[in-house]
């Protein structure tokens, strides 16, 4: 795959290019094919023509509009610039992408210009447009928080108070050419939209194992003792490091899987947990953990299967150079990020570092840690089974299978874009694209959500159904790694043909699985159901069957009903 | 200056116009300038300023940037702003 973006812009951002390409390079892991721009003073028409959907070639992954004010609706500079004509125009604009793009679409705040309200004088002058520019910024963050599915914000005002103002305007070019960035500035919105490219191909992080001495708290837990260690947010380095367990769990509640891993002695690490009161982290908070005198990289392998998550998932934190360097050799898919020498700089190291940039939280992520604390238990739980069948009758096994409803269509997406292994033609599809399916009437498409006694798993299956009037075609059929194992795809697969509009089942179903690295797993089920080969190109194996030749039955253990 | 510095002076800035072009140094002629070589268009003009203006830490002024059209003018521009 390769990376196809697009500028709609009413400016020279050409200087761009060089810089994108540079952190492209080492931020993704695929090139750029194509980078291209829309005409100056045609935004709306560009928009309108080469958004034509009909044409397929020209499938953006991003569409960038980037739009400054100098020229905008009339001119910045104009006696008759008002802020309806802007919001009006910019709403125009909007509207078409929501309506025509098949991918996510970045809009962009706009500046101040800041040398009028600077002056030691009364601000609010009648030309002073700084109120209004935040007005309207204030319109565009709104707009993008509301139609999150489409759009994705590049905040240049932020950005550019970043830098600063010296490096982000370059008055020279800007009037000679259009072409008003220095290149801090271009640097940092370069490195933006590469961040954006990054979430959107799936290229994240999932769990952060954490090392607990001069990383979660302040000096040696052994040595310092439970009220010896530096945790006191009045105090400094304490309110570094407590920062710091904030930080983490802010990215606990946006769905990512935090371990400790620390050499001390179990029971007093816990004990400093309950009753250090400066603890913003609590042992609820980390889905596993291995506080032991193991070596750190056995501790990692063993942390991966536990979890069933790979290791190029990871993220390793430790002050230790020997520790770090250690897992960098031994474990390179790993990333390892070393404690910073300057503690002051740990509260905002870590949301730098562009490893969890979630685009869209869905539900199932708040709850991701509790769901993988819940399988422990499971877990722990089947060996006291004798045999599988006992274990998972003794689940209490609820699936529900309905249409996929509006609001679940983030959690559809994610679900296509992050399921490698029980995923049989492993088809990525954004959310705008999904919304789009969702209103086709040859299109149907599933969700399953399941809980059992130990709690819920949310939705955790997706199938989508093409049908023809010859035949029906099924397009995607995938779970969540989670949930393998309990047969619950024969179940899931049953209902779903069961809730097919009427008349479907005269038809014959096609099939295909598409074989990848990782999903081997499921390259039989065809088969097992009592699917036909037919034949094979490539990586595709093809399948067909007639409704009433299915080998699948509902399995015992699990019950139908609404969650 | 002597001859030497200006003929130092010359291949380093030919060496940014063809990393900027991305052409070989070869290719650049002595009489290169924005009407004789395609690659010499506004974008990689502003791109050849910037480079220029971090290479020697200077910097152009409006007219300086709108008449340094051919390698010669590009010489002794760098040059004045180096020696005041």
């Amino acid at each position: 795959m390769m990376l196809k973006i697009l500028f709609l812009r009413n400016f020279t951002i050409e200087p761009i290019v060089p810089h994108l390409k540079k952190i492209g390079t080492e931020a993704l892991t695929e090139p750029f094919e194509e980078i291209s721009f829309g005409s100056y003073d045609t935004m709306v028409q560009d928009s309108l023509e080469l958004l034509n959907e009909s044409d397929s070639t020209q499938k953006y992954d991003l569409i960038i509009v980037s739009i400054i004010l100098d020229h905008f609706a009339g001119g910045i500079w104009s006696r008759d610039w008002n802020i309806e004509d802007i919001l009006a125009e910019l709403t125009r604009i909007y509207s078409i992408l929501a309506e025509r793009a098949s991918c996510k679409v970045v809009l962009n705040t706009f500046i101040p210009p800041h040398h009028i309200s600077l002056q030691p004088v009364y601000s609010g002058q009648l030309f002073d447009r700084t109120p209004a520019i935040r007005e309207i910024n204030q319109f565009i963050r709104s707009y993008v928080a509301k139609n999150r599915r489409g759009f994705v914000l590049a905040d240049w005002e932020y950005m550019s108070a970043k830098i600063g103002l010296s490096n982000t305007f370059e008055p020279r070019f800007r009037f000679m050419n259009k072409s008003p960035f220095k290149v801090p500035f271009l640097r940092e919105y370069a490195e933006f939209i590469c961040r954006t490219l990054k979430s959107l191909r799936g290229i994240i992080r999932k769990v952060l194992v954490v090392d607990g001495d001069n990383t979660l708290w302040g000096g040696i837990l052994g040595e310092d003792g439970t009220h010896g260690i530096k945790l006191d947010s009045y105090e400094y380095p304490g309110i570094c490091y407590s920062i710091f367990q904030y930080e983490l769990l802010t990215l606990k509640e946006k769905g990512v899987l935090l371990c400790l891993c620390s050499k001390n002695n179990e029971r007093d690490v816990w004990q400093a947990f309950m009753e250090n009161p400066y603890f913003v982290l609590k042992e609820s908070d980390f889905v596993s953990w291995r506080i032991n005198w193991t070596d750190k990289v056995e501790n990692l392998k063993d942390l991966s299967q536990e979890l069933n998550v790979g290791l190029d998932s990871f993220v390793f934190i430790d002050d230790n150079s020997f520790e770090c360097e250690r897992v960098r050799r031994a474990l390179p898919e790993v990333a390892v990020l070393q404690v910073p020498a300057n503690i002051s700089e740990l509260p905002e190291w870590i949301s730098n570092q562009g490893l969890f940039d979630f685009l869209n939280i869905t539900q199932e992520d708040t709850q991701r840690t509790e769901i993988y604390r819940a399988e422990k238990v499971r877990i722990a739980q089947q060996s006291i089974y004798e045999s599988e069948t006992d274990f998972l009758g003794s689940l209490n096994m609820i699936a529900d299978v309905h249409r996929l409803k509006d609001d679940e269509i983030e959690r559809a997406a994610q679900l296509t874009q992050r399921t490698n292994q029980f995923n049989l033609t492993t088809k990525r599809y954004s959310e705008t694209e999904i919304m789009r399916m969702l209103d086709k009437e040859d299109t149907v498409i599933f969700a399953l959500l399941l809980k059992d006694r130990f709690g819920t798993l949310g939705l955790t299956g997706l199938s989508i159904f093409n049908l023809s009037a010859l035949y029906v075609n099924i397009d995607s059929f995938l779970m969540s790694c989670r949930i393998i194992g309990r047969r619950i795809e024969d179940y899931f697969f049953l209902k779903c043909l069961e809730l097919l509009p009427s008349g479907w089942h005269q038809k014959p179903l096609y099939a295909r699985y598409r074989k990848t690295e990782k999903n081997q797993i499921v390259s039989n089920l065809w088969s097992r159901f009592g699917f036909q080969k037919t034949h094979s190109e490539g990586l595709d194996t093809f399948y067909q069957i007639q409704y009433q030749s299915l080998n699948v039955t509902y399995p015992q253990f699990i019950k139908g009903d609404t969650i | 200056m002597t001859v030497d510095n200006n003929e130092h002076l010359k291949s380093q800035i030919k060496q940014i116009i063809a990393d900027t072009f991305e052409v070989d140094v070869k290719d650049i002629d002595d009489d290169i300038s924005a009407n004789n070589h395609d690659k010499w268009e506004s974008l990689n003009h502003i791109h050849l300023i910037l480079a220029l203006e971090e290479h020697f830490s200077i910097d152009f002024t409006d007219s300086e940037i709108m008449e340094m059209l051919d390698l010669q003018s590009m010489i002794e521009t760098v040059q004045n702003k180096l020696s005041s």
